[in-house]
């Protein structure tokens, strides 16, 4: 079994060499080179699937001769953890790195096989050449198939921290919008060399962008998600430098979804747009170097390994190799049209740019310190989570309230009377939220909570208005009944329409930070015996009954709390602590009541054999927003993806929608 | 062994196949018989017809002014047609 992995990755490594090869030379022999390339695209993702599937069969049938089966698993751990377990592995997270890049590499050639004619052979050279690097680390740095010299009974088991629903669909998410953004880097790479760049590329990368964006903004919230029910330190950010590797090219993604919006309709921003793409791609690099170089700290990392110089070449080739392209195609890269005015939709996109890239630079330097710090000083100085709160709350502010500015402003330039008309609701709306807060809540007793809940009011209103204002339109100009018209502005622009249901998913998300980080409460509780209580936050928690199990895998100490506001029961509640025998390793298993208004979150600390427990309560309010929040970005993002309304002019002669506006 | 071995000779022949077929037998039936050239003066075209009716609808909402929206609807038409006349030059039977 190892020999078939080994030779699937040996044959992947020659394939995707001869797809660079032959893609390449049909630039100058023609098709039947480019369709031999192609064909060695689609053997490359079959064989990389070969090798996934071997290592896949080897966790599932308990082949403890694999190192990785070994240290990851054990022959007692559900099936569905021995699947995720590929992933828990530095080799494993790699080969699943891999394989995805191969089945997009393997997409973007069917989807492209009448299209794009002209880009797709450097496109399928730069994604097999990225291919051919992780090919090379697999078959010859960090081999996912190793096997050991002696056979042992059984395996050591996945770490209880790995063995979480969300540690299941976390990482392959988040890897599907780490390696998508590696599309768009190879068609933004065969413009370049191919010399095309008009707003073609952009259009053919859309999606791709699009899709990579979602996932990683879906996987960074389920790693959040996991980090709160496993971590037990009360939250779900802390700024590790491993969350900051993810979020750091969302960030810049982010930039590039909005900034060529500006290139499509007004015809700037090119070189920005190039720089943006091979910026995102590196830092989706960079991310995957830091986890696995062992240069940082972080529960998220992998062990030390020599992966890191590896990486840092690759990524200096990918820079050095994407810097040099854009600088000698400058001339052809010229803007159309330049900025008329600093109150116009391209200034706020640019506005909304800069901001972005100074979160990402700041995220950036704060993650990296501490290794240029110990480089130059020879002591590692570690950026506290201070440095980044104090940074990403007031640009995060800012970028909040652009949401809302930039789809009511007009493109080229904004009158005073327009701007009046547009924003005069909205304006209404905040101060009206300010007001209601001051009355109703204690919201102002954070004054940065109180401006994030004002302007998630104003960019709600923006966003409403917005909507109200396509309805209006489709309604008096189609004549369709309301609910049509409201329902069919996501047919008719699905980018724009589901774009502004991402902004709401975004709104709902800050709500959800400004509440959860400057209104949390906590306390640690020693409770000495049965009917003992405690208070936190208003909340009176009795100490009810010890629980103690056991099983042949793990064995369980708990506590039941009965949990009191005024007087009335709220809910029972559970913590536990879990000791597996086959790693003996523990984990906390945190009892969380959630609801619109609050989490109650409790971790058991200890439980002494005299029946003292000693539990940490966290009190913070309106987390679930930010789970809330994640669906929303969710069904946002597959509106702007679907292909409901496309036009299909295609090869027919005949365009589906007839272009009725336009006369030759 | 001889299990491993066959698997690892029809990885190898599969992708041998895979890569040689259109080098062996250039005319590919199974290929899409749509004209590059023709498709991504269609994609342009899809392009072009998309963009003025966006430009259309943010003149209506109000995005764009009445002099805003003559300039570039004016400019992207005289796009479409142009796409339009190059579509008609490489189909004139249709």
């Amino acid at each position: 079994m190892s020999l078939v992995g080994r030779a699937a990755l040996l044959l992947v490594l020659a394939s995707a060499v001869y797809a660079i090869y032959a893609a390449l030379r049909s630039r100058r022999d023609g098709e039947a080179w480019q369709r031999s390339a192609e064909g060695a695209v689609y053997a490359v993702f079959g064989l990389a699937s070969m090798a996934m599937g071997t290592l896949w069969l080897g966790l599932l049938t308990d082949q403890f001769q694999f190192r990785n089966v070994q240290e990851y698993t054990s022959s007692s751990l559900a099936w569905y953890f021995k699947l995720s377990a590929l992933w828990g592995s530095q080799a494993g997270s790699l080969l699943l790195w891999m394989w995805i890049l191969t089945m997009f590499a393997a997409a973007a050639v069917v989807l492209n096989r009448s299209r794009n004619r002209e880009l797709m052979p450097v496109v399928v050279a730069v994604l097999m050449g990225i291919a051919v690097f992780f090919a090379f680390l697999l078959s010859f740095v960090s081999s996912p198939f190793e096997t050991l010299a002696t056979v042992p009974a059984d395996g050591r088991g996945l770490n209880p921290l790995l063995q979480n629903p969300y540690m299941v669909i976390h990482p392959p998410i988040l890897y599907l919008g780490y390696v998508g953004l590696a599309v768009p880097f190879a068609f933004a790479m065969a413009a370049l060399v191919e010399k095309r760049l008009d707003s073609a590329w952009i259009s053919s990368v859309r999606t791709w962008t699009i899709a990579s964006w979602a996932f990683l903004a879906i996987g960074i919230l389920l790693g959040s998600r996991w980090a709160y029910e496993e971590l037990g330190w009360g939250g779900y950010w802390a700024w590790d430098p491993v969350e900051n590797a993810a979020f750091m090219p969302w960030l810049v993604a982010t930039a590039f979804l909005h900034s060529v919006m500006v290139q499509e309709r007004r015809g700037m921003l090119r070189v920005w747009n190039m720089s943006l793409v091979v910026l995102t791609f590196s830092l989706a690099l960079f991310g995957t170097f830091l986890t696995r170089s062992g240069i940082i700290a972080s529960v998220h990392a992998f062990g030390e390994s020599t992966l890191g110089v590896w990486f840092l070449g690759f990524i200096a080739i990918v820079l050095g190799g994407s810097v040099a392209l854009i600088v000698a195609r400058l001339p052809l890269l010229r803007s159309a049209h330049s900025l008329e005015s600093f109150i116009s939709r391209e200034a706020v996109f640019l506005y909304n740019n800069l901001l972005l890239l100074a979160l990402a630079f700041a995220v950036f330097w704060g993650t990296i310190f501490p290794v240029i710090s110990e480089a130059a000083r020879g002591s590692r100085i570690t950026v506290g989570t201070g440095y980044y709160d104090q940074i990403a709350v007031f640009i995060g502010v800012a970028l909040l309230i652009l949401t809302g500015v930039g789809p009511l402003i007009p493109w080229r330039k904004a009158s005073l009377n327009a701007l009046r008309r547009r924003f005069m609701v909205p304006l209404v709306v905040a101060a009206s939220t300010g007001v209601l807060l001051a009355i109703f809540t204690p919201a102002w007793e954070n004054w940065i909570a109180g401006l994030v809940f004002v302007s998630a009011g104003f960019v709600a209103a923006c966003i409403v208005s917005e909507y109200w204002r396509g309805t209006k339109a489709r309604h008096a100009g189609k004549g369709l009944s309301w609910p049509r018209a409201f329902f069919g502005l996501f047919a008719q622009n699905q980018r724009r329409y589901g774009g502004y249901l991402v902004h709401l998913g975004v709104v709902v998300l800050f709500i959800g930070l400004a509440g959860s980080s400057a209104f949390s409460s906590s306390g640690d509780l020693v409770l000495n015996g049965q009917g003992e209580r405690g208070e936190v936050a208003g909340y009176t928690f009795v100490y009810e009954e010890s629980l103690r199990t056991s099983d042949e895998h793990k064995g369980t100490v708990g506590v039941k709390l009965g949990v009191f506001r005024d007087g009335d029961r709220v809910k029972t509640m559970e913590p536990r602590t879990n000791f597996y025998f086959a790693d003996q390793q523990r984990s906390t298993e945190i009892a969380i009541d959630s609801n619109l208004e609050r989490d109650v979150y409790i971790v058991l600390v200890g439980l002494s054999e005299g029946g003292v427990a000693r539990v940490s309560v966290f009190v913070n309010p309106m987390v679930m927003w930010l789970w809330i929040a994640g669906v929303i970005i969710t069904i946002g993002s597959v509106i702007a993806l679907l292909p409901l309304n496309r036009r299909k002019s295609a090869t027919t002669g005949v365009p589906a929608t007839p272009p009725e506006t336009v006369s030759a | 062994m001889i299990f491993t071995i066959v698997i690892i000779s029809a990885m190898t022949l599969g992708a041998l196949a895979l890569i040689a077929r259109p080098l062996l037998a250039p005319r590919d039936s199974g290929r899409s018989a749509v004209d590059p050239v023709l498709r991504e003066l269609d994609d342009a075209l899809d392009r072009s017809l998309d963009s003025i009716d966006e430009i259309s609808f943010d003149h209506r909402t109000g995005h764009l002014s009445d002099d805003d929206y003559a300039a570039l609807d004016q400019d992207e038409r005289a796009r479409a047609i142009k796409l339009l006349r190059q579509k008609e030059q490489l189909t004139p039977n249709e």
